[in-house]
């Protein structure tokens, strides 16, 4: 589990760049797994949960505009999964 | 400590050990009880089939009865004979399913078992509402509780079945028995007054109401609806593992004395119609038998009108109790497909009074559903009965012929000779049988067979794709690298959410709890129980504008799924266990919908940490 500074740090980052790649999804928590080396950044879009993981390697590294970029492209990626699987379930 | 006596003890008696099976089987006596009801009691009501087809043709055709009757009688003899060559190949039971199967086919062999669980279910619902009806004709004021009378009269036979083999036939022996020697007694009193004292057959005067037909056709017809009487042949051969050793000789004897039984009975009973010129009425009001009974004995209760009453009574007891040989045919057939996959496998488990319980059970449900479906009526349910008796006579008579041919043992050939008479004939009647009856309801059987092997091919196909699939041939330890705990909490945690985090700690090191938003008071209850006793797990808040809790669960348990392939996800349900099962009723029932939605979400598991609550103890929040 992250320590509070540290994640405060993560969501002050993190928050505008996820505004910006899509301003109706809100970035709820930001969790670190047990081996220190995979973050999730939990965030829903209205019903909608959405979990983009990243390598805390990527996300030291990578500049802001990379780690937007790569956030828009995850949150694209869950919510056609989500659009799938809703078609899914109303058929 | 004084043992407490369930209702279901009470009702079925103490659990039998499996070693006490052999002590269960069937004496030859008591065998007769159990699988010669049905057969035996058709001699009830076959005459009167003839001659409902005879008197058609005005009083020209009525005297054919008797040589119909003699006919069926040889009928019987050959499909009696043929049946004892059966449980002498196949002395394990199975009777027609696995005769047919092992020699002309898978296919054949549920042909052949689809149309006697048809017959089966059949017999239950036309013996039981005719036995009711029977019943109601004396008693009128019981006419508008019919249907309750036929549950109870399938509740009576499934509770005795249950109880165990031994015991349903004792309970049955005196009623069969009473049938049997009042049906003697009568059958002797004809005989004396047609051969002692020379009676001459009454004359009858009856119109002609169906002119358009040839006499041939009318014949023909008249056998093919006394043909019912052969319906139950088959039962001995399905249970010969419930006779006492040796199993081989004491079923086939017990068949034999069967079908003797029957075949005078049958042909007595025609001739007494026709000596006594007895014809169906043509309201209903009174039964063939009920008139030959009452010109034989009369209806004075000081002599012997008291054995046509005595008749009367067995006569409804046996027609309720014909049903009790199809409680011991079907579920035995059920559990030799149940064996093969062709049906649910709880079907093949002994039940602790060491009889096929489940295969009872559904027994006495499906035929009290066809009852109410009919409404009782007993003439719309008849036509259908017949046709799957002789399609399974035709297939297993052409299996053992195949069976004979192929093993070849001592007496061979008079073996199969017997048997391909056996199937020529039966098939003879099963083509002669469809044609006058399917236009009388007995399409449905023919619709019904086809759909049932379909169900029988679809089940298997089912068992095996899970066999293959839970095989250890291509077993290779899964190595779980990671694991992943979710943790539900509800909108008003208690200590049951507390102590499913702690546990969830216990069993993994990447626990997440999630709760979901539709009350901004409970959230913030919800945080500032996590800042008071959980600084190590974190918690999800997901909002849900339409306040729903299932759907926001699902998908984020769905994301959490997602987020990496070598990860294992455990979901981990609070749940409290109310102290009475109706407390049930007062609480959400979240956690069983989450845990019904889980189920069919592979690659999940789903945990419940269940807490107990005490009777005493105040219900006081939820898990879920």
């Amino acid at each position: 589990m992250l320590g509070e500074e540290r994640r405060r740090q993560i969501l002050s980052r993190v928050t505008p760049l996820v505004q910006a790649a899509d301003p109706e999804v809100h970035l709820l928590e930001v969790l670190l797994d047990s081996t220190r080396q995979q973050l999730a950044f939990v965030m829903q879009k209205g019903e909608w949960p959405i979990v983009v993981g990243m390598n805390w390697l990527d996300y030291v590294s990578h500049r802001d505009e990379e780690l937007q970029e790569k956030l828009k492209e995850g949150i694209e990626r869950r919510l056609e999964l989500a659009r799938q699987r809703q078609a899914k379930e109303e058929e | 400590m004084r043992p407490r006596l369930s209702l279901k003890r009470l009702l079925l008696g103490s659990p039998l050990r499996t070693a006490e099976i052999h002590e269960q089987r069937l004496s030859k006596k008591a065998a007769l009880t159990v699988f010669a009801s049905d057969n035996l009691s058709s001699t009830a009501y076959a005459t009167e089939e003839i001659l409902l087809v005879l008197k058609l043709a005005g009083a020209a055709l009525l005297s054919a009865v008797v040589p119909i009757g003699a006919s069926i009688a040889i009928l019987l003899t050959i499909v009696v004979l043929s049946y004892g060559q059966l449980v002498h190949a196949y002395p394990s039971g199975g009777g027609a399913y696995t005769v047919a199967k092992e020699n002309l086919g898978v296919g054949a062999g549920l042909m052949a078992a689809a149309a006697l669980l048809i017959d089966y279910i059949l017999t239950v619902a036309v013996s039981v509402a005719a036995g009711i009806a029977a019943f109601t004709s004396a008693f009128p004021s019981f006419f508008p509780y019919r249907p309750h009378l036929c549950a109870l009269a399938i509740g009576i036979l499934i509770v005795a079945n249950l109880r165990g083999v031994r015991e349903s036939a004792r309970a049955f022996a005196v009623p069969v028995y009473t049938f049997v020697a009042c049906a003697y007694v009568l059958i002797l009193v004809g005989i004396y007054k047609g051969f002692v004292q020379g009676m001459q057959p009454t004359p009858v005067t009856v119109q002609p109401t169906l002119v358009e037909y040839s006499a041939a056709f009318l014949l023909i017809r008249a056998f093919s609806h006394g043909c019912v009487a052969l319906t139950g042949v088959e039962a001995i051969s399905n249970g010969v593992q419930a006779f006492q050793k040796p199993v081989v000789k004491n079923s086939q004897i017990t068949l034999y004395v069967m079908g003797a039984i029957l075949g005078t009975m049958f042909l007595g009973i025609s001739y007494e119609a026709y000596l006594f010129g007895v014809l169906p009425k043509a309201d209903g009001s009174e039964t063939v038998l009920s008139q030959i009974a009452r010109i034989a004995f009369g209806t004075d209760l000081g002599g012997a009108g008291i054995l046509y009453y005595l008749t009367q009574f067995s006569t409804m007891a046996i027609l309720v109790l014909a049903a009790n040989t199809s409680f011991a045919g079907f579920p035995r057939l059920a559990s030799i497909l149940a064996q093969d996959r062709f049906v649910p496998r709880q079907l093949a488990n002994l039940g602790d009074r060491l009889v096929f319980s489940n295969g009872i059970f559904v027994l006495g449900i499906v035929a009290l559903g066809l009852i109410l479906g009919f409404r009782g009526d007993v003439h719309l349910l008849i036509p259908l009965y017949a046709i799957g008796v002789f399609l399974s006579f035709t297939l297993s008579q052409s299996g053992l012929v195949v069976h004979w041919w192929r093993v070849r043992e001592a007496g061979w050939r008079w073996r199969l000779a017997l048997n391909a008479l056996g199937a020529a004939v039966t098939a003879a009647v099963l083509l002669v049988i469809a044609r006058m009856k399917i236009g009388e309801g007995a399409w449905v059987v023919v619709i019904a067979v086809p759909l049932i092997m379909l169900l029988f091919w679809r089940t298997r196909r089912h068992y095996f794709q899970a066999t293959t699939q839970l095989s250890l041939a291509d077993f290779d330890r899964p190595r779980v690298a990671r694991h992943t705990v979710v943790v539900p909490v509800p909108p008003t945690p208690n200590k049951v959410v507390l102590t499913a985090v702690e546990y969830s700690k216990s069993i993994s090191q990447d626990v997440i709890a999630v709760t979901v938003n539709v009350d901004n008071k409970h959230t913030e209850e919800v945080r500032e129980l996590w800042r008071k006793f959980v600084d190590d797990v974190p918690l999800i808040v997901l909002a849900s504008p339409y306040r729903a809790v299932v759907q926001p669960l699902l998908r984020f348990i769905d994301e959490i799924e997602d987020l990496r392939e070598d990860d294992k996800l455990t979901v981990l349900l609070p749940e409290f266990v109310p102290a009475r099962w109706w407390h049930n009723l007062l609480h959400n029932q979240t956690s069983l919908m989450l845990k019904g939605a889980l189920l069919f979400r592979p690659g999940i598991v789903v945990t419940s940490v269940p807490h107990h609550l005490h009777e005493a103890a105040a219900e006081k929040g939820s898990g879920f």
